[in-house]
């Protein structure tokens, strides 16, 4: 059973593969920050931080702006 | 995964110590009722989770105080209190190798620890431990206590522990499909469900946070604002309405699995009283071919009379026939009296001529000379009359006898054809008294038995009709769901629109909720996906075993079908049709089909394949049903631990057919026979193993 608690379902990948990179990358974050906290109640700050981050983080690497979201 | 040996020291009927090691293969355990067949299945239910079965509730029992007063073997007590043990235990130790970590093997060891107290044994502490060896080093590495527990988590999935250890008689409750029900608690871990269902409710979160924050901001802009606020209250109001409809969805889904699980146990023990039933209508039918055979014999019987009586006429022909010439001949002579009265005669040879035809009768003429010879001289009118009545009666017999010949063929084709439908139905009855002779039910109480089948079927037909009104009230409450959440989405959507055409909100909150609202989606089709491709996977699985079983099996035909809108497992034809008459033979196989379908994809996520343990359903299945379920069994699983009821009480056990099958199938690797040891008082009675093969 350990096995599963490092990868994520080949589902993941199959499903995700036709979002954007930005959406991938919030999804995958999301989904990691859900398994590392599987033992615990409620993490939902946890998990707002590192979408915040993440969003943050593109938009300062000059990622995405406002004009891009209609093509998104 | 594969249990190598397990080791069971005072519990339950086991006294002392006592091994049994298993085949990687298939190893199978026979025993008459009471003999410690399910007390097995208990212990390695007790070492691996920490539970035995009720069989009275139907249920496990898992509280530790509960278990401590069942599992202390009552002929351990006797001893125990004889030598003056101040302590003793109850324990159960299993050996298992492969369990997914290279030249690893496990030792895991639970015991309930006893003392006296008050001259009785009193459960005082419980130990788990759980030893990992190095196979080559042989180093140990014990875990104790929580640590314990840990790995046994680690190892052992809770959700699927009702699969591969397989509790016959529970069978239909863990393959309910409900919310919560065991078999898509399963599937949820095996295919990591949870996961994708908190990222999926913590993407909804994510967008509504920013889409609320985003909502403050533009707050001050008081036509955007009450429009906002118009909006989210309909959208509250809607969630209030599903929750609602949820609520009604949920309670619809909870009376559906309650009097489905009354109807599945109602329709079980109309299976298992059906036999009682054909027994009875079989019975009852062999009365009456009785009572026909009997009026049959009759009918023969009396044909045979009749045929006799004609034979006799027939036999009498030739003198009737001698009887006939013999008056003919008098007639020629003119022996025969005439019609004509003496008197007559006299008077006319008075008056010298015929009084009928006027002929001369002179004195010293030929006519009167011929009627004076025939004069009789005594009165012969009766006797004359009385021939000339037997001669018309010869002659109606004489054509009756000319008949007899044509007839006695006829009589003869139908006497020949009873005494050949007499000899079938001879054969019938012995067919039918073997048949009768070898169903060995208990007639007592008859009577009662059979109303209780129509009760039984009474429930059957009350509880169909409830199940099929829930499932109304849970579709119309699962349709209402649908259309709410719908428009939730539109308003959401709208609400969304109005935040992006505010100038207060910056361009970094219009990008988070953009992203939010895509990540929400993405969670959304994933969790979906992943919800129906585990099922799917399942189905799949389950079919490839299923087609292996067709194979082998004639009887059971169509695809296994998992239907989450039903929440049922069933079968369907080429045309996708449900096939409906399935026996409890089929049943069976179409759930270790499920089930090997499920321990499959448990262990393409897991890496490692469950071994099989069964305390066997197949006690009530006739003969070709039940080693071809076994069979089923063996053929499924990489390893089996097939315990079964013994059913050679009264049959010679060289002919039983499970015997049998284990002498002669090079899967079954070891088999062991359980049985009670003697004693005066029950309670010292206990398990005894004894070994049949390998």
């Amino acid at each position: 059973m350990g096995k599963l608690k490092d990868d994520l379902p080949k589902i993941t990948k199959k499903v995700l593969d036709g979002e954007d990179k930005i959406t991938k990358g919030l999804a995958l974050s999301l989904l990691s920050e859900v398994m590392v906290n599987h033992n615990n109640d409620d993490f939902y700050p946890a998990v707002r931080k590192v979408l915040d981050d993440d969003i943050e983080k593109s938009i300062s690497a000059g990622l995405i702006n406002s004009e891009d979201l209609e093509e998104n | 995964m594969e249990f190598k040996q397990i080791t069971i020291t005072n519990f339950l009927s086991y006294f002392g110590e006592n091994k049994i090691d298993f085949s990687p293969f298939t190893t199978i355990v026979i025993g008459q009722n009471n003999t410690g067949k399910s007390k097995l299945f208990d212990a390695i239910n007790f070492v691996l989770y920490g539970r035995i079965y009720d069989t009275q509730k139907e249920s496990w029992i898992t509280d530790d105080t509960e278990i401590a007063n069942l599992i202390l073997n009552k002929h351990e007590v006797n001893e125990a209190l004889e030598k003056n043990k101040t302590t003793t235990e109850s324990s159960v130790s299993i050996w298992i190798d492969d369990l997914g970590m290279a030249d690893t093997q496990v030792t895991i060891t639970r015991s309930f620890i006893f003392k006296i107290s008050n001259g009785k044994y009193v459960f005082s502490s419980k130990n788990l431990t759980l030893t990992e060896t190095d196979k080559f080093a042989v180093n140990s590495y014990p875990y104790l206590g929580s640590d314990a527990n840990e790995r046994m988590k680690m190892y052992f999935s809770d959700s699927i522990k009702d699969f591969f250890l397989f509790q016959g008689e529970a069978a239909s409750k863990i393959m309910k499909l409900q919310k919560n029900g065991n078999f898509r608690m399963a599937v949820r871990e095996v295919a990591r469900l949870e996961v994708f269902e908190k990222a999926r409710d913590y993407a909804e979160k994510y967008e509504d946070t920013i889409s609320r924050s985003i909502q403050i901001k533009a707050g001050k802009n008081k036509k955007v604002k009450n429009e906002q606020e118009k909006l989210q209250s309909e959208i509250e109001n809607l969630i209030e309405q599903e929750k609602k409809y949820q609520k009604n969805k949920d309670e619809a889904e909870t009376k559906l699995a309650e009097y489905q699980e009354v109807l599945d146990k109602n329709n079980d023990e109309l299976s298992k009283l059906k036999e009682f039933e054909d027994y009875f209508k079989q019975k009852k039918a062999l009365e009456e071919n009785k009572k026909n055979i009997q009026r049959q014999i009759k009918e023969i019987g009396d044909e045979k009379f009749a045929i006799i009586e004609d034979s006799v006429f027939y036999k009498v022909r030739e003198k009737i026939a001698s009887f006939k010439t013999f008056y003919e001949k008098l007639e020629a002579k003119g022996e025969v009296p005439p019609s004509i009265s003496a008197n007559e005669i006299r008077k006319a040879l008075k008056v010298c001529q015929c009084t009928i035809c006027g002929t001369d009768l002179s004195e010293g003429t030929s006519a009167r000379n011929f009627v004076e010879a025939r004069l009789p001289k005594c009165d012969t009118d009766k006797l004359g009359n009385y021939l000339r009545a037997l001669n018309y009666t010869i002659g109606d017999v004489e054509d009756e006898i000319r008949n007899i010949p044509s007839n006695l063929n006829n009589l003869l084709e139908r006497k020949r054809k009873s005494d050949t439908r007499k000899q079938n139905l001879i054969n019938d009855e012995k067919r039918l008294a073997e048949q009768l002779a070898n169903t060995n039910l208990d007639e007592s109480a008859s009577v009662e038995k059979m109303k209780h089948i129509a009760e039984v079927k009474q429930t059957v037909s009350r509880y169909e009709s409830l199940c099929k009104n829930a499932e109304r009230d849970f579709n119309s409450a699962s349709g209402s769901i649908n259309v709410i959440e719908n428009q939730i989405f539109q308003a959401r959507k709208q609400l969304g629109n109005l935040v992006a055409d505010d100038d207060e909100v910056d361009e970094e909150d219009k990008i988070k909720l953009h992203y939010a609202s895509k990540l929400n989606a993405a969670m959304k089709r994933l969790f979906e996906t992943a919800n129906t491709t585990a099922y799917e996977q399942v189905e799949q699985k389950a079919n490839e075993y299923y087609k292996e079983m067709t194979h082998e099996n004639a009887a059971l035909v169509g695809d296994i079908k998992i239907d989450l809108e039903t929440s049922e497992i069933y079968t369907v034809d080429e045309d996708g049709v449900r096939i409906m008459d399935i026996n409890q033979g089929n049943r069976i196989s179409i759930q270790l089909a499920v089930i090997a379908g499920i321990l499959t994809v448990a262990q393409e996520q897991f890496g490692v394949q469950y071994p099989f343990v069964t305390d066997a359903p197949v006690s009530h299945l006739g003969g070709d049903n039940k080693t071809s379920t076994i069979q089923t069994m063996i053929n499924a699983f990489e390893q089996s631990i097939i315990i079964i009821k013994d059913d050679t009480s009264t049959k010679n056990k060289s002919n039983d057919e499970i015997r049998k099958l284990i002498n002669e199938s090079s899967d079954i690797e070891k088999a062991y026979e359980l049985s009670l040891s003697k004693a005066e008082n029950i309670n010292d009675q206990f398990t005894v193993i004894k070994q049949i093969k390998g």
